[in-house]
């Protein structure tokens, strides 16, 4: 799957690049702090994203993001009572989820410094949530899909007055309501931050 | 143009390394995990007394491993013993009528997978309190069996005749490796203490 959307991301570059058309294309680095709050705290630094933005008048684009975000914590040895109050189960654990979210994208460029180029955009899209907890010789996974919503702001920070290439950084709040009896919760929400490249073909 | 290529191909192999990983298993203890599931009608308070064997129920992959009764056996059964005499229930022989009949089985050698409660009785139930009434859980739970695993169930034997059958109104299930480590005996007394910590319900009027 990952091999098969790289290859359509670099497709789609080299067979639209020339077409006379702006586009850019952002591959990062991404830091995310989850915010649910009865699951995983713990930051992760294991995290990307890549992105195919179609510029639309100068100060719009859409497009496509597809990101990855794995978390994990350790929790040190608990009573973890059932809801119903007829069971209880006791062991240290570790959590882990790992995000897929891919969505649509749309931005709005703010006036273009030199070298600066703010934007404000949203992704919404479908998430991938695969949540596991890792206990004793055990483990327990459930995997699901929900909606997710993403709004950002960020800039491009170019290289040079003509060059085609840059940095990208943003940051964004993510909240999907991927649904799960392994926690009991409804939703998962993280703030991150993406640190990247960016190139166009156009400036 | 160029010499902007390589760091962005080099930022992209770093991406992708970063996907899912596996979990640093070294974090986690060797102590038992201890799960315990009880009927949500049940009355503890109306149960005084009862019996448990001075032996464990073994289950291995030698069909003739039945019973385990040396000292370590009887390290674990005076845990539970002790547990129950603190919670005010009263040991009586198994011939003096006792409300409640406690099982204690032992899993080794022997790796399960994903079972369902009262699994550990199929083939071995032997007409131990009542040859006509089979055990019946109260509650569904699952639970993966590996070797080393401990089980203790509460048995309802004051209404048994009554309701023809044998309900199990407790059972906790305790599983960690016993037999694998030199403290693990320690480690399953840890984990029966665990169970009734877990389960202040369990005590006599």
């Amino acid at each position: 799957m990952k091999k098969l959307i790289i290859g359509l991301l670099v497709f789609t570059a080299f067979t639209t690049i020339a077409n006379g058309q702006t586009h850019i294309f952002t591959a990062n680095w991404e830091i995310n702090f989850p915010t649910t709050s009865n699951y995983i705290k713990q930051t992760s630094f294991a995290g990307g994203k890549l992105e195919y933005r179609y510029v639309i008048k100068e100060k719009f684009s859409v497009g496509l993001a597809w990101s990855w975000a794995s978390y994990e914590e350790y929790f040190n040895r608990r009573t973890i009572e059932k809801p119903d109050g007829n069971g209880a189960i006791t062991s240290d654990y570790i959590a882990q989820a790992y995000q897929v979210p891919i969505t649509a994208t749309f931005h709005y460029y703010f006036k273009k410094g030199k070298l600066l180029r703010p934007y404000a955009g949203v992704a919404l899209g479908g998430q991938s949530l695969q949540q596991s907890l890792y206990y004793n010789v055990y483990v327990s996974d459930d995997d699901n899909w929900g909606f997710v919503a993403r709004p950002e702001v960020g800039a491009f920070v170019m290289f040079g007055e003509n060059s085609g290439f840059g940095a990208n950084i943003a940051l964004g709040y993510s909240f999907a309501t991927n649904k799960t009896d392994l926690i009991n919760s409804n939703s998962f929400s993280n703030f991150g931050i993406t640190i990247g490249f960016m190139f166009t073909n156009r400036y | 143009m160029k010499k902007y290529v390589l760091p962005v191909l080099a930022s992209c192999i770093v991406i992708f390394s970063q996907c899912r990983k596996q979990p640093d298993y070294d974090k986690l203890s060797n102590e038992f995990v201890v799960q315990t599931s009880k009927a949500s009608t049940a009355n503890f308070g109306s149960y005084k007394t009862y019996f448990i064997s001075d032996t464990i129920a073994l289950r291995t992959t030698n069909p003739n491993d039945t019973l385990w009764f040396d000292a370590d056996a009887k390290q674990l059964i005076d845990a539970v013993k002790a547990q129950m005499q603190a919670r005010g229930y009263t040991l009586v022989a198994k011939g003096s009528n006792p409300d409640v009949g406690l099982a204690l089985n032992a899993v080794k050698d022997l790796n399960i997978g994903v079972i369902y409660s009262g699994w550990w009785w199929w083939g071995y139930w032997g007409c131990y309190w009542y040859c006509y009434y089979p055990p019946y859980y109260p509650y569904y739970s699952l639970y993966s069996i590996p070797t080393g695993t401990l089980i203790l169930d509460f048995i309802d034997l004051k209404n048994a005749e009554q309701e023809e059958r044998l309900t199990v109104q407790w059972t906790s299930v305790m599983s960690g490796g016993l037999g694998n480590t030199s403290d693990d005996l320690a480690l399953g007394i840890e984990a029966i203490n665990q169970s009734f910590d877990q389960s202040p319900y369990l005590k006599t009027n």
